[in-house]
Formats: C-alpha cells, structure tokens, sequence
C-alpha cells in the first residue's frame, strides 16, 4: 500500500520528464552557439547565447509567425462564433428529421484526411484568386474547426439546465437575448476548451499551409523548414520554434481547466 | 386582477396524455396547491401556463385573456423552479437585476426596485455574493427575490421548497404565504407533499394521472375526500382502507370484514341501504382508529406490530387478522398498554368512516 503511494507520483514524474525531455533540450539549443549543438558528449553547461534569437528577430521567420497567428486566429473566432450557434440550433431545435445524420455529416468533414482535399482546395482558391492569402488559409480550416467547435459546444450547451432559460424567456429576454446572456455565458468553459483546441490545431497544421501559401501568407510551421536553406541551423531552428510554441504554452495554461473539460465534452465536472 | 382559468386543457409529449382535459379557476389572489405524485400532470400545467410548452388543446387565459399564442416573457407570470434556475455568473444583484434589465428600465429606477426586494427578503448584506456562495436557504430567496421583482401579480412554483431540509421548509412555508398575502398575488404551487399542501393552500387540486380528482379547501379534501384515491394521498400516515361486504343485520347495516364487523351509524346507513349484498371500500384515518386495552369492547383484536413514537403521539402498527391496520394517538393515552407483542381492542369511530364504492373508488354519500 505504502509502496503504491509513492509509485504512482514516481511514475508520474518518470512519464513527464520523457515527454518534456525534447523541449527542455530545444530551450538549451535555442540558446546554444553552432559549434555546441553538434558538441559530443552533449553539452547541458555552456556559454549561453542570444545570437540565435536576434537572428530569428531580423529573418522573414516574424512574418511567418505573425501570419500564422492571424491566420489561426481569425478562423478560431470565427469556428468558435459559427460553431457556437449551430451547436444551440442542434441542442435546442436539434430534433427534426434526419437531424443526427446532418450531425454526423458535419463530423464526418474532419474525417477527411487534409491530403485528399489539397488538390480540390488549390484548384479553387486559384480559380477564386485566393492562392496565397490568408483568408483562403483561415477559411479552410475554419472547414475543420467547426465541425469540431460545433460537436464540443453541443455537449455544452446539452448540459445547460433547460429552466436558466425558459426563466430568462418568462422574465421578459427574447430568444436571442437568452442566448447572448445566459446560454453563452453558462457555456463559458466550452467556448474557452473549443478557442484553444482551435488555435492549437490550427497553429500546427502544415501540409495544407504548405501547398496554398507561396510568399504571403506562408506561416510558422511552413516557416520553420526553411532554416534548412541556410544549412543546418539548428540553434536558429529551435529559436523560432521557441518563439511559435511560446504563446501557445501560455493560452493553454490559461485555459487549461476549461480544455480538460472540453477534451471530454464537457462531461466532466 | 389575475383570474388564472384553464378551460378543457389538455397537455400531450408524443402520444402520452400528461393533461387531460383539466377545467379550473384560480381566483384572484388565491394561494392555489396542485397535488399528486409524480408523473401526475402538475408540472406540465404549469409549464402549459407558462409557456414553455403549448398545450394540445383548450385555453389557458390570465385576467380573462388568452394567452396560448403568447411568447413567455408576454404572459406577466413569474415562476420559480425547484432548483432555481439562479444564473451562476451572476451575483445576488445581477440576478435580482436580470428580469428588469428586460424591461429597460432606467439605471436608477434599477437599482431602487433592486434594493426594495432585497430590504424585503432581508438580502442586502449578500447583494454582491455569487449563487454559489449561499446556502440553500439563501439561494431559494434569492429564486423568490427574482420571481417578485418584476411585480408579477401571478406566481407559478414548482416544488420550490423541494430542496430544502425539513426545518427550514417549514419556515419558507410561513414566509412563502405571508409574502403572498402581503403582495396580493396568485399563486399556483406544485407539490407532492400534501403536508406541504394542508399548511399552505387556500384550495388544494388534488391530481392523478393527467386529472383532476378534487378540488377543495385543505379541510374539505382532508375531511370529505372525493375518491378513494385522495383519500390514501391526503394525510399521513395514509388512510386505512378495509374491502367489507355491506350486510343487514337485526335491522341494521353492518360492514363486514374477515372477523371485524364495522356498525354503521344510521344517517350513513342510508346512503348502502341500495348496496346491501354488494362490496364496499371503507376508509378510517389512523387517527380515528381506537385502540382499548384487551377486553373492552370493540369491532376486533389486533395484535400490535410495531411502535413509532412522534413526540407527544404513537403510530402504532396493527395485525389484525390477515390486515395490517394503522392508529395513531396520544402518546400518554394509549401508550401505557400498547407495546409490539400486546394485544388491544380495536375500534373505529363510526362517525368518522369514509365509504367508497367498491368498483369505480368514488365516495358514497350520504343522502339526506
């Protein structure tokens, strides 16, 4: 009994060091001269520099930062609004025909693998004169985070005692008004959960972004590769990484309560 | 003033009849009860009263108008929900602000009608706290606070005292009828627990299974009730009820039972004179079960069961035959010779019997 109390912590800590392992040695990196990345043995106590960063700050790197971020966000306001109103429509008004099979048509679009739609997706934003622009970039994966913001919030606003609102009804608020003022703020978790699974999915996602950007709108992850043409610029490399992860790591800590919940949709107290 | 009248309503979820066909008229400033178990239609009329779900048939009208083809929010109803649908997001005052915020009204006028409900419910210490951060007690006034701020002159409640523990139930009770005697409201209350129901109704709607089975005042329907039904719902513990076949015996009508035979007093006679040979159902409250110690007369013997001591009663369980009965009576009276194991005179106080047809459960009035 007595051993399982300190086995499972052990474990536990064991488990999180092997995952944080790569980060903490990208943090080291980022602060490392070139001929110390290569060092052997590894070197873990060296003369720490700024070089890397300040490289970094100058490239083209910030454009491809900034893009990604307008990028991710606009379409995460925008999932998350669109998303946020279908989900009511199905939890409120969701019980007509053939309701469930529009349900799971809306999931079944982020079952696409992104690959098979490529090709369609740049012959139309050519057509469109949208290649290489952010719209068409958050437009896009606006397609996936819907249908994704829509499965989350539904849970949600599902679990949304039906009498906070039929109170809010009878005291006078219209429909829309008990949507914005008592539906919305009482799902308040799930908004946060779906904003930040968004974001992040968004953020990553590469193969797309690196078939429909050229010069303009090419964003972080895309970004990164292209340390590589100046040789292997490992300290620069994991500089920029450094810089793309970081506002990440702090939204998600921010919002890391209300992402537990939104990973079991809401299910969970 | 608001007369709240429901005319042939009837209630349907797919093909299930939760409503059926209920006629009743809440008068003006009446505190009005609808009891029965669960399932039974009470709450799907007061939804249908307020709007939340539109009826499959007949009228709903407040003050003479109806108001079935009305949004909610345009009936001039309040109501509070047994778990009291408070906004979490919102403090005391928010919540209290919230109905009036409909009727954009101006920020002063806002906050007046804000404290005045709260001095009202004395609230004003905790206008800044979050639901979450009140007791139970509290949450329910501030469930009260919200329904009355928008000086509704008619009140819906479902089971709003429902989640409450029992001392402090009682004390909402008396401050629940109070304030609705003070502020001159209609009221429509929805319970299952005819404690609940005696202590505050003017007029109580007794219902089973989508209808109504009587309508009274607490005395009427603990003293007169209309069916067999009512009876055994109404009171606690519940009415006895003995199957005895109607006989005349020496001239007189006699209930008979296994080995009891019940006399029956004249003016009640008349109403089985027409049933004798036939079955009867014959109720006896606990309370008017008589117990003597062993060898006074009575209509049996009963062996006792078991006790249950209630303070200054005794609810004691009887064998009587092949029956269970109940009694119930003052401690100090009857408990010197009733203990499990003894055995007593049982009797029933023959004024004090309620007969019920045997098939179709109705009372059997006596005829004058």
């Amino acid at each position: 009994m007595r051993a399982r109390r300190w086995l499972v912590p052990f474990a536990l800590i064991l488990i999180i060091a092997i995952f944080l392992f790569p980060v903490f040695w990208m943090v080291l990196t980022s602060f490392k001269l070139r001929r110390d990345v290569f060092a052997q043995p590894p070197m873990f106590w060296f003369h720490p520099t700024l070089d890397n960063y300040r490289a970094v700050l100058t490239s083209e790197f910030v454009r491809h930062l900034l893009n990604s971020f307008i990028i991710a966000g606009s379409s995460t306001v925008l999932s998350v609004a669109l998303g946020a109103m279908c989900a009511y429509g199905f939890s409120r008004y969701g019980r007509f025909r053939g309701s469930e099979q529009l349900l799971f048509w809306i999931l079944s679009l982020r079952m696409l693998p992104p690959i098979a739609a490529a090709v369609p997706f740049a012959l139309l934003l050519r057509w469109t004169g949208l290649h290489d622009t952010h719209i068409a970039l958050a437009l896009i994966y606006c397609i996936f985070n819907i249908s994704f913001s829509v499965w989350l919030l539904k849970g949600f606003f599902d679990e949304i005692p039906p009498e906070m609102e039929e109170s809010a009804m009878l005291e006078g608020h219209s429909p829309p008004a008990v949507f914005w003022r008592v539906s919305l703020p009482l799902a308040r978790a799930g908004l946060a959960a779906a904003a930040a699974l968004c974001l992040i999915l968004s953020l990553n996602e590469f193969l797309l972004a690196l078939l429909l950007t050229e010069v303009r709108a090419v964003t972080a992850p895309v970004g990164l590769t292209r340390f590589e043409s100046f040789g292997l610029e490992w300290g620069q490399f994991a500089a920029a990484a450094m810089l793309f992860i970081f506002p990440v790591v702090v939204f998600t800590f921010l919002v890391r309560r209300s992402l537990v919940r939104g990973m079991s949709f809401g299910r969970m107290a | 003033m608001p007369e709240i009248a429901l005319e042939n309503l009837s209630v349907r979820y797919g093909r299930v009849e939760a409503v059926r066909d209920v006629c009743l008229t809440v008068r003006d400033r009446e505190y009005c009860v609808l009891l029965g178990p669960s399932g039974c239609g009470k709450t799907s009329i007061l939804r249908a009263i307020a709007g939340f779900i539109s009826p499959a048939g007949g009228d709903v009208r407040i003050g003479g108008r109806s108001v079935v083809r009305l949004y909610p929010g345009d009936r001039d109803v309040a109501m509070i929900f047994q778990n009291y649908a408070l906004y979490p997001h919102l403090t005391v005052r928010g919540n209290f602000a919230f109905p009036l915020q409909a009727q954009r009204l101006p920020a002063q006028e806002l906050h007046e009608r804000v404290m005045e409900i709260a001095q009202l419910l004395h609230m004003t210490h905790l206008l800044d706290r979050y639901p979450r951060e009140l007791s139970g007690g509290e949450q329910q006034r501030v469930a009260l606070g919200r329904a009355l701020v928008r000086r509704c002159p008619a009140l819906l409640l479902d089971e709003p005292l429902g989640n409450l523990d029992a001392k402090l139930r009682v004390e909402m009770r008396a401050s629940l009828k109070q304030l609705q005697r003070q502020l001159g409201i209609t009221a429509i209350h929805v319970t299952h627990d005819q404690t609940e129901a005696l202590a505050l109704a003017d007029r109580i709607v007794v219902m089973n299974e989508g209808q109504v089975l009587q309508v009274g005042t607490p005395d009427e329907i603990y003293d007169r009730p209309a069916n067999r039904f009512v009876a055994q719902f109404v009171g606690t513990p519940a009415m006895n009820m003995l199957r005895c076949r109607v006989v005349r015996r020496e001239g007189a009508i006699v209930l008979e039972h296994e080995d009891m035979a019940i006399q029956v007093p004249p003016f009640e006679a008349s109403a089985l004179t027409q049933r004798v040979g036939e079955e009867a159902d014959v109720g006896v409250r606990p309370e008017h079960v008589r117990l003597c110690e062993p060898g006074e007369e009575g209509a049996a013997t009963g062996v006792v069961v078991v006790t249950e001591p209630q303070g200054n009663e005794l609810i004691v369980d009887l064998q009587v035959g092949e029956r269970l009965l109940r009694a119930r009576g003052p401690r100090e009276q009857i408990g010197p010779f009733v203990s499990p194991g003894a055995k007593v005179a049982v009797s029933f106080r023959p004024e004090r019997l309620h007969l019920f047809d045997a098939s179709s459960g109705d009372r059997i009035e006596a005829r004058a």
